[in-house]
């Protein structure tokens, strides 16, 4: 397994970049110690050795800070991580200097000791650290700023990734809003009324067009005017009453200044649905559902749907997928402005707050 | 033939009315809409065929089937095809999708009409050709009495055992003796009553008692008054 990480890490396009821009940088900083050396006139082979050495040591070390970075930077704040660069970069530094002079050292008791090289004194090994330090902090910043940014953007790709999902998700929700029992029933109605009232069930196919108009119009929109989610309701009512006949009884109540205000598509429909799907379709003698828009405070209204409980109430939890789908579609819609409940009592009440949008924010 | 209708739309009955029309010797003797007034019509009307809604306002018609005392013939009608109705995978059982075509309306009674000639609709109380709506978990059974071998007494209900499978009825073990065919069945003690057509071989038992070995190997006990009576039943 780890083979394979290795692997992948070693030929992958981005590892492979890596490698490039980190030799780049380290050669382009011996190079240019190389023309700051000679140009002040302290060129010696022995001098070429040891910047060699040391941008070779500075490879390694930033190396091994990246893998420090890429393993604890995530896990902190700017601040966190501005603190601890505080100390590893100085003590890598050191390390780094330390290492070189180390080298140097054994390199002249073993070859014996070179006219080039001046004698080290506590102030230059100073020196020469902080000099490190300081490219090791350009090093880090650079690194640090490249990383951040590649993840802010994989994360907005991430994001639009998901919008995608959740707009699919969406689509299928909607296409599943048509019951297909209560597509199929109020096709067999129609047929039937057909030879017992035509005019009837001209106008109940007029109902079924103007619904599935707006379940096809509900796909590309986030929110309808109250106004064209009624008349869908209505449409819909119509052909529930073809089935269930006397067994329901419809009662709006609707403020008609909140005529223009926004609901998401089709969601007082879903809530009407239940409540005869779970209520009334469920009862024997059929029952009164009720439709109420109303003002409840300056800056919010209310949507309610009351219907009597069914017989023998199901299992029926209050949290099936339409009510979270319902949910969801505020949320989308409002954010955390809008607010459903749904109470399972006698009678069951499904209630909505929105959030009141005024004439001048339109 | 006597056809009971039941569904919960009183357009969709007026259809299947019309659509029954061209057919002169089918008597519409009835009309239901919901469970309740289904079992009631079923018991008293006593018809050939239901035509049966699934989707009832108290209920299924399956529920419909399990609570009326005998079960006549059966086309289910639906609006929405559902894994209900794929529960009969292997019962000749029909079932139609509306909205409803008169081809598949004829096709589906001429069916049931030719499985009639064979074994009428009605039958005779207590035949063992009679039919009885079995529902196991998702699927459901319609089983002639005679492929039944044993019922057991399981809580307060019964467990009726057929072919490889067995089912729950929620009836009550003298209920299910009273409509059974005295001839094949036989109480063997308390808990048990075995169809006599599944025997394999009966074998002496403590306290002048039997013990009885079905074909699925199961064993019966007979307690020594039951042995009489089974003795003489059998006269050996």
């Amino acid at each position: 397994m780890s083979n394979v990480v290795q692997q992948k890490e070693k030929y992958s396009p981005q590892a492979n970049r890596y490698i490039k821009v980190q030799l780049f940088f380290w050669s382009a900083y011996f190079l240019v110690n190389l023309v700051f050396v000679g140009l002040w006139g302290y060129y010696s082979h022995t001098g070429l050795l040891i910047f060699l050495l040391l941008s070779l040591l500075l490879g390694f070390a930033s190396h091994g800070l990246r893998k420090l970075y890429h393993r604890f930077a995530h896990t902190m704040s700017a601040l966190q991580l501005g603190l601890h660069l505080v100390w590893l970069l100085p003590a890598t530094a050191l390390a780094v200097q330390t290492l070189l002079h180390a080298v140097i050292y054994i390199a002249i008791t073993i070859v014996g000791p070179s006219d080039n090289i001046q004698p080290i004194s506590a102030g230059s090994f100073i020196g020469y650290s902080m000099n490190t330090c300081i490219m090791l902090m350009l090093w880090s910043i650079l690194y640090l700023f490249h990383r951040e940014f590649k993840q802010r953007r994989e994360t907005e790709i991430a994001h639009w990734r998901d919008q995608v999902k959740l707009r699919d998700m969406e689509l299928q929700f909607l296409r599943s809003q048509i019951n297909s029992h209560f597509l199929f029933n109020s096709l067999n109605n129609l047929r039937s009324l057909i030879l017992e009232d035509p005019h009837a069930a001209r106008q109940g196919l007029s109902d079924l067009a103007t619904l599935l108009r707006g379940v096809l119009q509900a796909d590309n929109k986030v929110t309808v005017s109250l106004h064209e989610e009624l008349e869908w309701v209505r449409g819909y009512l119509a052909l529930e009453s073809l089935q269930l006949e006397d067994r329901l009884h419809c009662h709006f109540a609707i403020d008609d200044a909140l005529l223009e205000q926004k609901v998401p598509p089709l969601l007082l429909q879903t809530l009407v649905e239940n409540a005869i799907k779970h209520g009334i379709a469920k009862r024997r003698t059929g029952g009164h559902i009720r439709i109420t828009a109303q003002r409840v405070s300056p800056s919010e209204w209310q949507l309610m749907i009351t219907n009597p409980p069914a017989d023998s109430p199901g299992k029926h939890a209050g949290n099936s997928v339409g009510l979270n789908n319902t949910r969801a579609r505020l949320a989308a819609a409002f954010g955390d402005q809008a607010y459903f409940e749904l109470l399972l009592g006698d009678p069951v009440i499904a209630r909505v707050d929105l959030p009141l949008h005024t004439a001048c924010e339109k | 033939m006597k056809i009971l209708i039941v569904d919960d739309s009183r357009l969709a009955r007026k259809e299947l009315i019309g659509l029954l029309h061209s057919h002169s010797h089918y008597e519409i003797i009835g009309e239901a809409s919901d469970v309740q007034t289904a079992v009631t019509a079923i018991n008293e009307l006593c018809p050939d065929l239901v035509l049966l809604d699934i989707n009832l306002p108290d209920g299924t018609g399956f529920d419909v089937l399990e609570q009326s005392s005998h079960t006549p013939g059966v086309i289910f009608t639906t609006a929405y095809e559902e894994h209900a109705v794929q529960a009969f995978e292997y019962n000749a059982l029909d079932y139609l999708l509306k909205p409803i075509e008169q081809d598949r309306l004829d096709a589906a009674i001429a069916r049931m009409e030719s499985r009639a000639k064979h074994v009428p609709f009605n039958q005779p109380e207590k035949s063992l050709d009679a039919h009885i709506f079995i529902r196991e978990g998702e699927r459901c059974h319609f089983i002639k009495f005679r492929e039944i071998s044993r019922i057991t007494v399981e809580g307060n209900y019964v467990r009726l055992f057929f072919g490889a499978l067995s089912a729950p009825v929620p009836r009550s073990l003298n209920y299910v003796e009273e409509r059974l065919d005295p001839q094949a069945f036989f109480r063997a003690n308390r808990q048990e009553i075995i169809n006599l057509n599944f025997i394999e071989r009966i074998e002496p038992w403590i306290g002048d008692g039997l013990m009885i070995v079905m074909q699925d190997c199961t064993e019966v006990i007979a307690s020594r008054r039951q042995a009489r009576e089974l003795k003489q039943r059998l006269e050996f």
